[in-house]
């Protein structure tokens, strides 16, 4: 009795695990909250955007969730190939926030087949008046996002380099 | 049926596609090669326990922060597969015992030692994608294209030259030896290419899937090929269509690459054995 007792505490223990609040850190890096409140912000005609419609290089919209999964994964890899190429890209908006400045980082983010990975660009509008969150969707709305591969110093410190859209406009 | 086509022939001009048709190929090739040989002698899940093996040696050289975690992986893999073809004759251990331990505690050790001492930031991702192969297939560099190649050859090339001595390890060790093969040198061989065959074989369809892989061909093969030469030729066919089919149906439908070759498997299997009427 006692033994069963004892199994029954133990799985009530391991049932009351906390749930994740969208917060993470890697190690020795700075904690990005995922800003989980909903927008309910409309998309600007493209007009009002303040951007003229590029000529696509790269269109992942034609593609299968693997495939543009292998894609991402394959520009990330090699950043320096697909740099200054127009790429557009379909996937949910994801807005991490620096708790250091409250800067915001705004990324279109597609999962893999399974679920468990996800692949993405950061994006940077090309209309400099946007505000967040007014001028953007609803967070992980499902938005398609145009904008010019460029390769930045993302940590200096570190020596690392990211790349992301940039002159980014949403369709 | 043209969209489907015409969809797949745009596909096919991505370098990465390629890349994974090649390798996924003929790494299938390989382990169908291995796999015969080992479902005769009762290994059918040495690959499950050598592929777990290998993944506790990733996740330690991947704590370690190994610039190429592929050499110590292959090595790792390749003790412990001598160590388990060598004492699986054991009374008090017997090799389906020895590969249950190796599997689990691999697999345990190398997730627990990536929780606590993590070197990225979606552990858990990053250990889903080893595990099933979601799409690792697809993200291959061109170096390892490269080494996938050069090492599937190299695996055929031996087997073939070795393919009479590997024919009478398959069915009596103790014959073989009798008859004044050296048969410690050639399991030493076959433990060593298991080894590498399953380390490349989890990019393809991951850890947990390998054994589909090595026994699905070769019992299809057996239900409709009797002698040796046969089962091994039409195990090698089989296992290419399935790995073809497999990667070209998960990136037209958008699902995982390494389920959908095992599931391509099973299908097959299946089918053989309506064909065959159950008759074996």
């Amino acid at each position: 009795m006692r033994k069963i007792g004892v199994f029954l505490l133990i799985c009530l223990l391991l049932s009351g695990c906390g749930a994740n609040d969208g917060e993470y850190a890697a190690s020795g890096a700075v904690v990005f909250k995922i800003d989980q409140s909903p927008q309910p912000a409309e998309i600007k005609p493209q007009q009002e955007q303040n951007v003229a419609s590029k000529e696509v290089d790269i269109d992942l919209t034609t593609l299968s969730s693997t495939m543009i999964f292998a894609q991402v994964s394959q520009i990330m890899e090699d950043q320096s190939s697909y740099a200054g190429q127009t790429i557009r890209m379909k996937g949910n908006l994801v807005v991490t926030t620096n708790p250091q400045d409250q800067s915001h980082f705004f990324n279109v983010v597609v999962m893999d087949a399974m679920a468990c990975c996800a692949q993405g660009f950061e994006f940077v509008l090309a209309d400099k008046e946007a505000v967040y969150p007014d001028d953007y969707p609803e967070l992980n709305a499902e938005v398609t996002v145009v904008g010019e591969f460029e390769i930045y110093d993302s940590l200096p410190q570190y020596g690392i380099f990211n790349g992301r859209l940039i002159n980014a406009y949403f369709e | 049926m043209g969209v489907i086509w015409n969809k797949l022939l745009y596909y096919l001009q991505y370098p990465f596609v390629i890349y994974a048709l090649i390798v996924g190929i003929l790494i299938s090739l390989v382990a169908s090669l291995l796999g015969v040989t080992l479902v005769i002698k009762k290994y059918s899940l040495l690959g499950d326990g050598l592929s777990h093996v290998a993944f506790g040696a990733m996740a330690i050289a991947a704590i370690l922060h190994f610039s190429d975690e592929l050499p110590f992986t292959i090595v790792i893999t390749i003790i412990s597969a001598i160590f388990i073809l060598k004492k699986g004759n054991n009374a008090q251990l017997s090799g389906d015992a020895l590969v249950a331990m190796f599997s689990v505690g691999s697999l345990a050790l190398g997730y627990l030692g990536l929780s606590l001492f993590s070197t990225t930031s979606n552990i858990s991702g990053d250990v889903c994608t080893t595990l099933f192969g979601s799409t690792s297939i697809l993200t291959l560099t061109l170096t390892d294209v490269v080494i996938s190649v050069v090492c599937s050859l190299l695996i055929i090339f031996i087997y073939l030259i070795n393919y009479h001595q590997f024919f009478a390890l398959s069915f009596d060790d103790e014959h073989a030896k009798a008859s004044g093969m050296n048969t410690d040198r050639y399991n030493l061989i076959l433990a060593v290419i298991t080894a590498v065959v399953i380390v490349l074989a989890m990019n393809l369809v991951g850890s947990l899937l390998i054994s589909a892989l090595i026994v699905f061909p070769a019992l299809s093969a057996m239900r409709v090929c009797t002698s040796f030469r046969s089962v091994t030729i039409a195990a090698s066919l089989l296992s290419m269509l399935c790995a073809f089919s497999g990667i070209v149906i998960s990136i037209l439908a958008g699902i995982p690459v390494g389920p959908t070759i095992v599931a391509a498997d099973m299908f097959l299997y299946v089918m053989v054995c309506l064909w065959n009427g159950g008759k074996r």
